[in-house]
């Protein structure tokens, strides 16, 4: 009789005792632990060694914790409203010929950080036939240009004119590349050094100080 | 007696089915359940459901191998390492147009980088780079890694501004990608025998 409680009490907290493993939900364990169903953890998991992935990028997803039932889910990015890092590019036609000082993105710069990476100038109809007007006083100098995006007003702003107030000679149109990351997602935005060169004199050659790196 | 067994076997079975594991929890309500730390000492498999989009959102999750107590505790990615940073710089009196060597002071081994977001602000006086000849030079902007660290080059390596009074503020954004999450392809060298058209042939290793 004892031998029968025993046995009632191992059956009925339902989990399956093999060689193998313990199943809980199913009777063929293939694992040391095998469940069939959800896991529900209240404290923290660890993961010894979970193995190191060998296989191609396009066979493993990012796993994310859905912060309203707290369940690990997989993220597939086609379907979810935003993601941890972004990409576009803005086309934008029929510039004024000094270039863009402020083209607002309506990105906000609480939740993003956006920078512009490559860029093409073009003149009107995609004609690549575009220069910077030159005059007696200005064709021997090169200006650099400013693509640079910035915050005002808390969305991101971009930036895109010739220096020494210098200007195209027709309506450029710009293609920029732009990448878009959302903070505290997978990236940290670190405050900005200010490294002055006066110190190195006239050699170009500088020191900066190591960045606040995880 | 017999019948008492049956009525176990029975019983068992549904409980099979049907009824929950509780782990330091007598009222368990999923299949396992468990309120405590959990270690698993190999792999884990898991299936789970796609993520649906909600206002509460997601939190990317990863473990951390240098946890204090054991390792790989499984934690929302944010609050511990992130795998990309971004680090404005602010590189102010440029002497005339030249940065040709900044350490950036960021080990090659653990990270690698792009820089982007660039502006160029010339101090008063300085009306741009100066060629009276045909020669309009070339402009660089490039990282690059030398020793153990990432540095950048940026201005005209054969071009000046008029004076060596001229200066430049260079405003850039350094991205870091930590090489434990992203992977650095190397440099793709290819010959074009004065074409304007190649094909690498494959595509470099690791795509």
């Amino acid at each position: 009789m004892k031998n029968i409680l025993f046995l009632a009490v191992l059956l009925t907290s339902t989990a399956i005792y093999k060689a193998q493993g313990v199943g809980i939900g199913n009777t063929n364990p293939t694992q040391t632990l095998d469940v069939t169903g959800n896991t529900k953890l209240s404290g923290n998991l660890y993961f010894e060694n979970p193995g190191t992935f060998t296989g191609s990028s396009t066979n493993s997803y990012l796993i994310v914790r859905d912060n309203s039932d707290k369940a690990l889910k997989r993220y597939v990015p086609a379907t979810s409203d935003y993601s941890a890092i972004n990409s576009t590019v803005y086309h934008i036609t029929n510039i004024t010929p000094g270039g863009i000082s402020n083209f607002d993105t309506k990105i906000p710069t609480s939740k993003y950080y956006l920078v512009i990476g490559g860029f093409i100038v073009r003149g009107v109809n995609d004609n690549s036939n575009i220069r910077i007007t030159q005059d007696t006083t200005t064709q021997n100098y090169i200006p650099q240009y400013s693509a640079r995006s910035f915050e005002l007003n808390g969305t991101w702003r971009i930036q895109f004119v010739p220096n020494n107030n210098r200007v195209f000679f027709q309506n450029p149109e710009i293609r920029l590349s732009v990448s878009v990351y959302r903070k505290d997602m997978l990236t940290t935005v670190n405050p900005t050094i200010t490294y002055d060169m006066s110190p190195t004199g006239t050699t170009g050659i500088g020191n900066a100080p190591t960045p606040a790196l995880p | 007696m017999i019948k008492k067994l049956l009525l176990i076997s029975i019983f068992s079975t549904a409980a099979q089915v049907h009824a929950q594991v509780g782990i330091g929890t007598t009222t368990p309500t999923e299949k396992l359940e468990v309120v405590g730390s959990t270690s698993i000492g190999t792999s884990v498999t898991i299936d789970p459901t796609n993520y649906v989009n909600n206002p509460s959102g997601f939190t990317i999750v990863g473990t951390d191998p240098q946890s204090a107590t054991v390792n790989g505790q499984v934690v929302a990615l944010e609050n511990l390492y992130t795998p990309v940073t971004i680090q404005p710089y602010n590189i102010t009196n440029v002497y005339r147009d030249d940065i040709n060597d900044l350490n950036l002071n960021i080990p090659t081994d653990k990270y690698f980088i792009t820089i982007a977001n660039f502006e160029a602000i010339p101090s008063s006086g300085n009306k741009g780079i100066y060629t009276s000849n045909n020669n309009k030079g070339h402009f660089v902007f490039d990282a690059f890694q030398s020793g153990t660290t990432w540095h950048v080059k940026i201005g005209y390596p054969t071009l000046n501004t008029e004076n060596t009074t001229d200066k430049y503020t260079y405003k850039f954004d350094v991205i870091l990608y930590s090489k434990r999450f992203f992977k650095n392809l190397g440099e793709v060298t290819y010959n074009l025998n004065g074409s304007n058209t190649g094909s690498a042939g494959t595509a470099p290793i690791g795509i």
